[in-house]
């Protein structure tokens, strides 16, 4: 009679199990606007620069290196400036401070004595702004622990993750383009006995299908 | 002979747990740099003073863990501000106190005197987040060639680095926070103190009239 019990008790696991696993997914949505490619050249090469400017929004270290992981490598690979460089050869004009938050700000900025001198030779062209991050935006459900028999319970939460890449020419002070990236992904913990986690990877899908877009879009 | 054993065992456990109990003090001096601003020199000769409270500053900051930490910014402030004035000024003279300002040698147009106000760290557990947040008060007196006080500068700087792993003491994030608030005091600096310096008059050039303006575009 326990084993039938158990036997049971074990396929109804493994029931909800596999469904949750079927249902814990992530959804995206990719919004591109680009007038047309973008050419580069060891002259006119690209930098990545994070916006840094708010301090609930900025986007996650881990985010930013996994976008710059995928663009420079696979196929259609883009050669990146190093951030760090760049903005100390401009101190201070592209410090979170005084950055320009709109294209409209980019005369003014390369008006500023020795800047755009010094924006050739770091040998960029296109300064590519990544902003935004992740949020937790619902959840619910409850998991009970007991040392005797385990933890019972189910649990779930919806991650929203919002990222924008906007994409600037300093040689013809405009807006080359933006790529924007909104991924929704449930997350599930089912707990029979031990909890079971089915994390949605919003940020990975994010991450990548944020790389692939903008790689499309560079040829050189 | 294992009793004794056993004993030593115990006693150099507990020893351990009672040590690890304790709350420690951390000595770190900062030596911050920041990269040489894209600015043209201004045509001026400027004084500064460096005193003792800029220069030997130190600050303890407690957590809420009971672990401390004796902060040392003497070398990173006056290194920052003088870099930083040595990029905006064609000529920069260090004096003993502001009295020497009228008999400064080459001659002064102004004199600044910069002083450190506030320091305060706020570690990523006590602040319940990601981060490693410092923010710093300085204030700037700036005295005409006379020697006469014509206004106070004050700059908030701020700074902040990511935790790097549960088991991190928080020197490395601690150390670049400090790094962060210094770069962001010279962002302020390079950007605003001529501003001020031209609002007071001191710089040679007068300040913009309405009719200036109304020529604009």
């Amino acid at each position: 009679m326990k084993s039938e019990l158990t036997q049971s008790f074990f396929k109804g696991a493994t029931l909800i199990v596999a469904c949750t696993l079927i249902q814990s997914c992530v959804t995206s949505r990719i919004d591109m606007s680009f007038d047309s490619q973008i050419e580069t050249s060891p002259e006119s090469g690209v930098v990545l620069l994070t916006r840094r400017d708010n301090v609930k929004t900025e986007t996650e270290a881990p985010f930013v290196e996994c976008v710059k992981k995928r663009l420079t490598s696979g196929t259609n690979k883009i050669t990146l400036k190093e951030e760090q460089v760049f903005l100390d050869s401009l101190f201070p004009w592209f410090e979170p401070r005084v950055a320009p938050l709109t294209v409209e700000a980019l005369p003014d900025l390369l008006g500023k004595p020795g800047v755009s001198e010094k924006v050739s030779s770091a040998g960029v062209r296109y300064v590519m702004w990544l902003g935004g991050s992740v949020e937790t935006k619902d959840g619910g459900g409850s998991i009970t622990c007991d040392a005797s028999v385990g933890c019972f319970g189910f649990t779930w939460w919806e991650n929203g993750a919002t990222y924008e890449a906007s994409i600037w020419d300093l040689e013809n002070l405009e807006s080359t383009g933006v790529i924007s990236a909104d991924v929704t992904g449930r997350s599930y913990v089912p707990a029979i006995i031990i909890p079971i986690p089915l994390i949605a990877r919003t940020k990975t899908a994010a991450c990548s299908e944020m790389a692939e877009q903008i790689k499309g879009q560079f040829v050189g | 002979m294992l009793r004794h054993w056993v004993q030593v065992l115990v006693v150099a456990a507990a020893t351990v747990l009672i040590a690890g109990c304790g709350n420690t003090t951390t000595r770190m001096d900062v030596n911050s740099e920041i990269p040489t601003p894209v600015i043209n020199k201004l045509p001026l000769r400027a004084g500064v003073v460096f005193d003792e409270n800029l220069t030997n500053y130190s600050t303890t900051e407690l957590q809420q863990n009971g672990n401390k930490w004796e902060i040392g910014l003497g070398n990173t402030n006056r290194k920052v501000l003088n870099d930083i004035f040595t990029s905006l000024f064609e000529t920069v003279v260090e004096l003993p106190d502001v009295k020497a300002t009228a008999s400064a040698s080459p001659p002064v147009e102004f004199t600044l005197v910069p002083r450190i106000d506030d320091y305060s760290m706020l570690s990523a557990g006590d602040a319940g987040s990601k981060f490693y947040a410092v923010s710093m008060r300085h204030f700037i007196d700036i005295y005409n060639s006379a020697g006469v006080r014509t206004g106070t500068m004050e700059i908030n700087s701020y700074g902040r680095h990511r935790k790097s792993g549960p088991m991190t003491k928080g020197a490395s994030e601690i150390d670049a926070a400090t790094d962060d608030a210094f770069r962001d005091l010279a962002v302020t600096l390079v950007v605003e103190l001529p501003n001020r310096l031209n609002q007071a008059g001191l710089t040679g050039e007068s300040e913009p009239t309405d009719s200036d303006s109304e020529k604009t575009p």
